[in-house]
């Protein structure tokens, strides 16, 4: 039994980063139970060294991060995690049901085969994410959304407490982003608790329960309508960020300025109450 | 025809060659497989050149070349690694000054021998036909180790091979595995070099996994076609040898490279001659599809 006291992943005055330079500075954080929390912040913010810091990846530098209670040694049984899609080799000669059962390996540890209950719960993974039919397949025959279930069962095929995922909607078009975050509504709904890390302020306002703005420090961290504000967004991505309210929704323009030196105003909607 | 097939395993040398070759093609066949996905072809052949100091220096003191070579492509495979890691070089870059400075050092101690051409020329294009009962024991513990192995932690070579960010993150001692595999490739090639000399060590790597790459689906199929593409290669290849009277090593790279050729234009799934021919005949037919 867990206890549902206890956060499911605490962080506390983490610095972390590569090479002795620190790229996250000085972050606490704690994540209830149950939770979809949304990472944002621009590229190099330390999205991606947050959760490589949290799956035990990368050693902090001060700090510690706690995982159900527990600190230091990583916590691989409680933890499920799907990387970015492009570090990912589509070509490898696996099919998706081997990739799933992959996902099985922290549960079972070194030298030891597969056994019938780890390939039962890889199917149970792919039937949750929709992905059993298609459990022969080439991972290279897949299109962009269905990649991303298979991530996602491999990920969660261990049933983890705590799932984190390396932007799991970039690349993706609005119906299949939508598809996949329902997917992580049902197994939130069931108690695990979701971290993803994006760009994409709107399906942090519209679907999760927390937003973390991160720009190598942590900006702010609470509910999406309490700090998804203009102060807030323009500290995290460093830009002026322009909200424009129009039928109730509110979008925030952001204005980037290429390599070139040409201004470019880039919308991402943003719902807002 | 029956005389033609029996006729070379009547001698010893031949059965001896057989024994070794098989060997050496069925290890080959399966570290091909991580091999050519991991694309670290180009590691192997390395070894196999830059263990030519070995050799030498085993040679110059009357040990034995195999054995010579071994040791030395344990700290050669390492060594491949370690630099590129630690001096923070692209593999390839590691590999070059690996291939080119064992392979330099090795010349210049065989030049030290009088009348080396001859010696020099088995080394380096295998002399299988040579080898010795005890030399085909040798080569077959070592494959039988190499196997074993590969067996113990397939799951693990597997897994990093296709994520090792994933692997690492799952708890799979991903650095030991990333150290191990180029060793495996690396005495691969020397348990090899009997049957095909450094030059050609290369073909038998990689030529049966790429085969086989283009034959089945997943890994598994893939290394059962390997084994077979490599068999093939070396009983059809020591025919060839014997009736046409021809270098044993080449021949066996000739077949090899024979099938991967069939391979890749009649594959059933993955055959350019497939592929032209369902495409081809009438462009009427494709836009009614």
């Amino acid at each position: 039994m867990t206890d549902n006291l206890i956060p499911v992943l605490s962080v506390r005055n983490l610095w972390s980063g590569y090479g002795g330079q620190p790229v996250l500075e000085s972050v606490d954080l704690e994540i209830d139970r149950g939770d979809m929390v949304g990472i944002i912040g621009p590229n190099g913010s330390g999205k991606s060294t947050l959760i490589k810091t949290v799956l035990g990846m990368i050693k902090p530098m001060r700090g510690e991060v706690s995982i159900l209670g527990n600190t230091g040694v990583p916590q691989r049984e409680h933890v499920g995690y799907a990387p970015q899609t492009e570090l990912v080799d589509w070509d490898f000669p696996v099919t998706v049901a081997d990739v799933a059962l992959m996902g099985r390996y922290a549960k079972r540890g070194l030298f030891r085969r597969s056994t019938k209950e780890d390939r039962q719960a890889a199917n149970a993974a792919l039937d949750q994410v929709k992905m059993f039919e298609l459990r022969d397949r080439l991972i290279g025959e897949l299109s962009g959304g269905q990649r991303r279930r298979v991530l996602l069962a491999r990920a969660m095929a261990h049933n983890p407490e705590l799932l984190l995922l390396d932007e799991p909607m970039a690349g993706l078009d609005a119906t299949t982003q939508h598809q996949l975050l329902d997917l992580l509504d049902e197994l939130r709904v069931k108690g695990t608790t979701v971290v993803l890390s994006t760009h994409d302020l709107s399906c942090v306002s519209s679907r999760c329960d927390m937003a973390c703005c991160l720009n190598r420090k942590l900006i702010a961290f609470g509910k999406p309508s309490e700090v998804l504000n203009e102060q807030v967004l323009g500290d995290t991505f460093g830009t002026h960020l322009l909200m424009v309210h129009l039928d109730g929704q509110a979008y925030a323009l952001q204005h980037h300025t290429h390599s070139d030196g040409t201004p470019e105003i880039d919308h991402s909607d943003h719902e807002h109450d | 025809m029956i005389d033609a097939l029996i006729g070379p395993w009547e001698f010893i040398f031949m059965r001896q060659a057989l024994l070794a070759a098989m060997f050496a093609a069925l290890v080959c066949s399966v570290v091909g497989v991580f091999v050519v996905l991991r694309g670290m072809a180009f590691m192997g052949d390395a070894v196999a050149h830059s263990s030519l100091s070995g050799m030498a220096i085993a040679y110059l003191f009357g040990g034995s070349v195999f054995w010579g070579a071994f040791a030395w492509a344990l700290p050669a495979s390492l060594a491949i690694t370690f630099i590129s890691r630690r001096a923070n070089l692209r593999m390839d870059t590691a590999i070059g000054i690996i291939f080119a400075s064992g392979f330099a050092v090795g010349i210049i101690l065989i030049s030290q021998v009088d009348n080396y051409t001859a010696d020099l020329f088995s080394l380096l294009f295998g002399n299988v036909l040579g080898v010795s009962w005890g030399e085909v024991l040798l080569i077959g513990l070592v494959t039988g180790g190499i196997l074993l192995i590969i067996a113990a932690f397939y799951k693990e070579l597997l897994f990093t091979a296709y994520d090792a960010t994933m692997s690492a993150a799952s708890g799979i001692p991903v650095r030991f595995i990333q150290y191990l595999l180029p060793v495996l490739v690396g005495v691969t090639t020397v348990a090899s070099l009997k049957a095909v000399g450094i030059v050609l060590v290369l073909a038998l790597l990689v030529t049966p996994a790429a085969t086989a790459a283009l034959m089945a689906r997943r890994i598994p199929g893939i290394m059962a076609y390997s084994i077979l593409a490599g068999w093939i290669s070396t009983l059809a290849g020591l025919y060839l040898s014997f009736h046409a009277d021809l270098p044993s090593g080449p021949s066996i790279v000739v077949v090899a490279s024979g099938l991967f050729l069939t391979a890749l234009l009649f594959s059933p799934s993955k055959g350019i001659f497939w592929r032209i021919w369902r495409r081809s005949p009438l462009p009427i037919e494709d836009s009614a599809v």
